[in-house]
């Protein structure tokens, strides 16, 4: 006999196929992360947005190569590109691993296996992603003041991001330490007959 | 733990097996066997009355304290 599905579970099933896409549209967006880096510089020296388009167009084959020539080479040669580029690509591996483990939680609450230590130790994993990104952000708001010379970056978005995530970051561990004891709890529970 | 349950004596008594006691109790026959093999971290007072209602006998009949050996002065 199958038992009816909880409000909970099919809560879960939604953010289950919403956690997927996500993670596929992220990886997707890793590949060409460091291309947007490049056109978004504002100064491209090797070509622009539109003339890669129009390349593209043209011939595909020819395009491709130019933009593999972007992501693998030009990208790298300044270092205001490449410094956009690795905040780019970290805040995207980041916010994979997150939606990795929001996956694995949202799976096992699907199962009914809502106060398990596997939950706890995805909530923790979640954690370093949230941390990852606070040092990523830090690290991009300390290279722009350096390179300004002006303390003016710590109004930019990429400086509100490093409380943002620390916080997200300390969340995701109170969460995994009450998921933990909500196991113990249950494990004492179902052993009270 | 200090605490024994002593449900195989009690069935042993009545003639009874642990899957008819199930039936009676209306708990089932895995939970009663945690309880038996003295598993179990607690028992609900539902669960204790049901039981000694069907057993027909007191609360110290099923459930024995022995104390561990490292204990070696007595309680008040």
């Amino acid at each position: 006999m199958t038992m009816k599905r909880t409000a909970t579970q099919r809560l879960a099933d939604g953010l289950v196929v919403l956690s997927c896409l996500l993670l596929l549209a992220d990886m997707l967006l890793i590949l060409f992360l460091p291309a947007l880096a490049y056109f978004r510089s504002g100064e491209p020296t090797f070509m622009t947005m539109a003339q890669l388009q129009a390349i593209f167009v043209y011939d595909f084959d020819d395009g491709l190569g130019n933009l593999m020539r972007v992501i693998l080479y030009e990208v790298w040669q300044k270092p205001e590109t490449a410094v956009l580029a690795l905040f780019s690509l970290a805040c995207a591996v980041g916010a994979a691993w997150i939606f990795l483990q929001g996956l694995h939680i949202s799976a096992n609450v699907a199962d009914g296996e809502s106060f398990s230590p596997k939950n706890a130790v995805c909530f923790r994993r979640a954690a370093a992603g949230c941390f990852l990104l606070a040092l990523a952000a830090a690290g991009r708001t300390l290279w722009k003041i350096w390179q300004l010379g002006s303390p003016e970056p710590l109004l930019s978005c990429a400086a509100l991001l490093t409380p943002l995530f620390l916080a997200g970051g300390l969340l995701c561990l109170l969460l995994s330490a009450l998921l933990r004891r909500a196991a113990e709890i249950k494990a004492e529970n179902d052993l009270t007959i | 733990m200090a605490i024994v349950v002593n449900l195989d004596v009690m069935l042993a008594k009545r003639k009874m097996t642990l899957s008819q006691l199930s039936e009676q109790v209306d708990i089932t026959l895995a939970n009663l066997s945690i309880l038996k093999n003295s598993k179990a971290k607690a028992v609900r007072f539902s669960t204790l009355e049901a039981i000694c209602r069907v057993l027909e006998c007191q609360p110290g009949d099923i459930l024995e304290y022995v104390p561990d050996s490292s204990d070696t002065k007595g309680g008040s």
